[in-house]
């Protein structure tokens, strides 16, 4: 047996860590001089680099992210003029003295008033806000069922050249007459423009799926409805539309796959 | 921060309970491994990889580093607070969720087509952090028999995986 042989069966158990120190060390005193057996360990790392996907996932406590960002803030620096508050009292003490104080307080109302009512509008736009933020989050929550529902492999959509960067996929729910299409690296829309996934029936008609845009990084997702069952169905495609939607296909192809 | 956060925190976590079996030091993994990842950020480069094998790595290092530290001085187990969140809180986008539900699903359909013995020896070894002979020892299998295994493990992941590579 050749020291790369020894070296290479010993590879499996160095990227677990699990190899004893005498063993570690021949291996590290090995790599860097040994491309072919430097090659074999970086083969291995993509089996590691997934194992921490097979622990069951768990929901940290909502208050863990403040925590985390509180953590990452600069401390605050002790303060460094030790009469600070002497000389804000003096300060305060003065300007309470001042024949402009009585004015200055007036004006000071009339500040708070205006910016009452500001903050009165800013409510409304938040509780506004926070509407759209449930309404989003009800369905996300309604795609990730579905997907958590969707029990077999998703389906890969095939780009056409014009979108030969993107990636697609699409999970099928039969028994729930739905598909969730997640997407990525999709060419941004030009003004005016959305993207329409086509459901194509055994005799070639397009249904409309639903339209969709996508964010600066080209991302999108759409739960998809269909309004029969889905064996009545032999694929999808993307074409790009006006505003709104199309009654059927007018634009360019841009992904699709069979079902 | 708070778009890592988002984006892995869950995974992060849910490592770190695995490898712990302790939710309130798992919470105190997630919080010193993104303090350590936003003091660190400057280490990381694409030549190192993908961005999430790195953090996850560190994550690992760190819970096993923990779980060592408990057998030599063990501590009283702590108990699941129980605590229900009532927050509404945003999470990961269904894009992480859906990369990360892949991610899952090719490995443990993985891990469920090798042996169970093979598929053993990984998880000793990974999520326990033990080394071939503590796993020999704490199985009772001559050390020759854990190296088989778990050379032959890997090796059968790994091309499992390469199958089912995106």
């Amino acid at each position: 047996m050749t020291i790369h042989d020894e070296i290479q069966e010993l590879i499996p158990a160095y990227v677990l860590d699990a190899i004893g120190d005498a063993d570690r060390a021949r291996v590290e005193r090995h790599l860097p001089q040994c491309d072919v057996c430097a090659r074999v360990a970086a083969d291995f790392r993509p089996v590691v680099d997934l194992l921490p996907y097979a622990a069951t996932p768990a929901e940290p406590p909502a208050d863990l992210e403040y925590r985390v960002l509180a953590a990452t803030l600069p401390k605050a620096r002790p303060a460094s003029a030790p009469s600070f508050a002497a000389r804000l009292s003096a300060t305060f003490s003065n300007l309470f003295r001042a024949p402009a104080f009585a004015a200055l307080t007036l004006l000071l109302v009339l500040a708070l008033g205006v910016w009452n009512v500001s903050q009165q509008n800013q409510i409304a736009q938040q509780a506004a806000l926070n509407q759209q933020v449930v309404s989003e989050l009800t369905r996300q929550r309604a795609l990730v069922s579905m997907m958590a529902y969707s029990d077999s492999q998703p389906r890969r959509l095939q780009a056409t050249e014009i979108a030969s960067r993107a990636v697609g996929r699409l999970y099928t729910a039969p028994e729930l007459n739905t598909l969730a299409l997640i997407i990525y690296d999709m060419p941004l829309l030009p003004q005016g423009k959305v993207y329409q996934l086509w459901l194509i029936d055994s005799s070639g008609d397009r249904t409309s799926g639903g339209t969709f845009t996508v964010d600066a990084q080209g991302r999108a997702w759409l739960l998809i409805r269909a309004p029969r069952t889905l064996d009545n169905y032999q694929g999808v495609g993307i074409t790009i539309e006006p505003e709104g939607g199309s009654p059927a296909p007018t634009g360019d192809k841009m992904m699709g796959t069979s079902l | 921060m708070s778009v890592l956060y988002d984006r892995y925190a869950r995974l992060v976590f849910s490592l770190a309970l695995k490898i712990l079996n302790d939710r309130g030091a798992a919470e105190e993994t997630v919080q010193e491994v993104f303090v350590k990842v936003w003091k660190r950020s400057r280490d990381y480069s694409i030549e190192r990889g993908k961005f999430s094998s790195w953090l996850t790595g560190i994550a690992h290092n760190h819970a096993i580093d923990e779980l060592r530290r408990r057998r030599v001085r063990p501590s009283a187990s702590k108990e699941d607070d129980g605590v229900m969140d009532t927050v509404i809180d945003q999470g990961p986008g269904p894009h992480d969720l859906a990369m990360q539900g892949f991610e899952r699903r090719r490995i443990v359909d993985a891990l469920c087509q090798i042996p169970a013995e093979q598929r053993r020896a990984l998880e000793m070894a990974y999520f326990e952090g033990l080394t071939q002979q503590e796993i020999s020892d704490q199985l009772g299998e001559p050390l020759g028999t854990v190296k088989t295994r778990m050379r032959l493990g890997m090796q059968k992941l790994k091309t499992l995986l390469e199958e089912t590579a995106a």
